[in-house]
């Protein structure tokens, strides 16, 4: 629900499902996600006791400027860390991981082998587990890109965040819209078979052409799953919403994604990456069985 | 049971920085209000929060008024609570 300063309306219950994943990941000193960039669909994942785990930390070395997400000098990756997610998995009995990360350009290989640690370890576990990640640009380096396709997560997320004018007024100077795209057209080089995904946030300023020109070049680079949203500014420290889009503009995206030949399209003010993570997944699966 | 309603501090519980205004409260002192119910609303940059009550019972004191600022963990009610 939009009140009528378009901001979104959240009704907050915190019930037991969501103390269940409260006291496990405070348990657990695990990062997530859905606390450190003040996620709006929190009370609805964690209720429904889903929630995307943050690895290698909670201090992004990157200033993108929509962005809630502690900046500045991280400390060095956690060693235990793919097993307190593992560990988190097993209490909260998760079929369907979402796993994302600060990035860390402070490290050699960008964190990517924390990722696959973590996604081997819980491969290990129980092959049957899907695993989605949602990764930085890891500089655009192929080798790094490689070692986290060659894991086998089920879906490889990274989010082009914005279209092309914006890209360097929103997220930070060492992103780019090209690399981004590069990043998701390596990943289907390295892998055909793997999902990817990407989302835009939009209310930043955009044109509504602008908009279709970045799903045009995410289609172009054979993304599954797309996800449109709303920007919210988590606080006075981050750029200002231009403009809050209508639930009709959001419908209006989602059919042009599907006609762009999308298999699985999210567009609505409040749709994150991972929100729904497992669903859009075993769409795209149908799709393609 | 007297209970203190607070804001809600596990909301995302590892980021205690977040602020907000109390701009709507939905129920008076006296009030009996069912789990489920909503008490009252924060306005916060990104959203506005719209706090439902966790238990059945009787309003006893409202500490705030619309226009307050508040952070999570204040106070905003007592309620005595009839389904300990």
């Amino acid at each position: 629900m939009i009140d009528m300063s378009g901001k979104i309306r959240i009704r907050v219950r915190l019930g037991d499902y969501y103390k269940t994943v409260s006291e496990v990941v405070r348990s657990l000193e695990i990062a997530t996600v859905c606390e450190d960039a003040l996620c709006p669909n929190i009370h609805d994942c964690w209720s429904s006791k889903t929630a995307t785990f943050m690895i290698l930390g909670d201090i992004c070395t990157r200033g993108c400027r929509f962005c809630y997400v502690k900046k500045g000098s991280p400390l060095p990756p956690d060693p235990y860390e793919p097993y307190k997610i593992l560990e988190a998995v097993k209490r909260l009995g998760l079929d369907y991981v979402t796993i994302t990360s600060v990035d860390r350009d402070d490290l050699s290989d960008g964190g990517a082998s924390q990722y696959v640690k973590t996604i081997r370890l819980l491969k290990s576990y129980d092959p049957s587990i899907k695993v989605e990640v949602l990764i930085p640009d890891f500089m655009g380096r192929e080798d790094l890109l490689k070692m986290i396709v060659d894991a086998s997560p089920d879906v490889i997320a990274h989010n082009i965040e914005t279209v092309r004018r914006l890209t360097p007024l929103v997220r930070d100077r060492r992103a780019g819209y090209e690399q981004s795209l590069k990043v998701l057209e390596t990943v289907k080089r390295f892998n055909n078979n793997i999902i990817t995904k990407s989302s835009i946030l939009i209310g930043f300023g955009e044109e509504f052409d602008e908009i279709i020109e970045a799903m045009k070049d995410l289609r172009r680079v054979g993304v599954d799953i797309l996800v449109i949203s709303q920007y919210m500014r988590p606080s006075s420290q981050q750029i200002p919403v231009v403009k809050y889009y209508s639930i009709e503009e959001f419908k209006a995206l989602e059919r042009i994604g599907y006609e762009l030949g999308f298999s699985y399209v999210i567009s609505h003010p409040l749709a994150r990456t991972s929100y729904k993570a497992k669903e859009a997944y075993e769409a795209v699966r149908r799709v393609r069985e | 049971m007297i209970r203190e309603i607070v804001v809600p501090k596990d909301l995302w519980p590892r980021r205690g920085d977040w602020r907000g205004k109390i701009i709507n409260i939905y129920v008076s002192e006296g009030d009996k209000v069912s789990s489920g119910d909503q008490l009252f609303e924060i306005e916060i940059e990104k959203a506005v929060l719209v706090i439902e009550s966790e238990h059945n019972g009787v309003i006893k004191k409202i500490l705030v008024k619309p226009g307050d600022d508040v952070r999570p963990g204040d106070p905003v009610m007592i309620i005595e609570t009839s389904d300990d």
